[in-house]
């Protein structure tokens, strides 16, 4: 398995999925030549699915991603950990998302979702687990100390 | 499939279309026979079952975000075959 772990949020997959070039596209990307291991819960899958037609894209493209190991499925996080994260984001609806990167254990959470996730609170709960978006995340590989700039 | 109402034929066929009115908290009344025969609504849990829903302009902002120029691209995918 390779060493950089990343829990990716709904945001990530569909815009991944949508559009390959991308930040979130170059993930699937570095996922498929095994690079970096990309990490989810079957309930993000779930909101994936539920969006997939607001960007014409279909199921089975999706089952694609899950079946060829592109991105890994931990199993849901349990309702203790969610409960904890609920005070942590904006919207309550979002804290089964930093549960699963919690239980996880990975060193990057992705999202882009600006307002509810990639917000300083929970950068600050989540440490060390570095909560960035995609370009953010590429940025960082390239300079670690100007990841903020590069939005 | 009217705003708030779903027959026997479309719920057997398409039945994301119900479990994205349950997301979005809407209930939805079953026809049978192009009459209403009952109402089928989330329960609190539903949430927790099918997770947030996400509106077409928040999607269309997170594209838009997404997006890298031809040069961050040449750039990211120079990283992508540097990394171990």
């Amino acid at each position: 398995m390779p060493s950089l772990t990343v829990f990716l949020d709904a945001s990530v997959i569909l815009a991944g999925m949508a559009s390959p070039l991308g930040g979130s596209g170059f993930l699937l990307q570095a996922a498929k030549q095994k690079k970096i291991a990309l990490i989810t819960t079957p309930l993000i899958i779930n909101e994936v699915n539920r969006h997939l037609t607001k960007l014409k894209l279909q199921s089975k493209q999706l089952k694609t991603l899950l079946n060829r190991r592109i991105i890994c499925l931990i199993k849901d996080p349990d309702e203790v950990i969610i409960d904890r994260c609920r005070r942590l984001s904006p919207d309550p609806d979002d804290s089964h998302v930093l549960a699963g990167a919690i239980v996880a254990n990975v060193n990057f959470l992705l999202s882009l979702d600006k307002k509810h996730i990639l917000t300083k609170r929970v950068k600050k709960h989540l440490s060390p687990i570095r909560v960035l978006s995609p370009k953010q995340f590429w940025q960082s590989l390239f300079t670690p100390s100007v990841v903020e700039g590069w939005t | 499939m009217t705003l708030n109402t779903i027959s026997t034929k479309q719920l057997r066929e398409n039945f994301d279309q119900v479990l994205l009115a349950m997301a979005n908290n809407q209930p939805l009344t079953l026809l049978y026979r192009s009459k209403p025969l009952a109402e089928i609504k989330p329960l609190p849990q539903a949430k927790t079952l099918l997770g947030r829903s996400f509106s077409q302009a928040q999607i269309n902002q997170w594209l838009k975000d997404d997006q890298l120029t031809k040069k961050r691209q040449q750039q990211v995918n120079a990283l992508i075959n540097r990394l171990p």
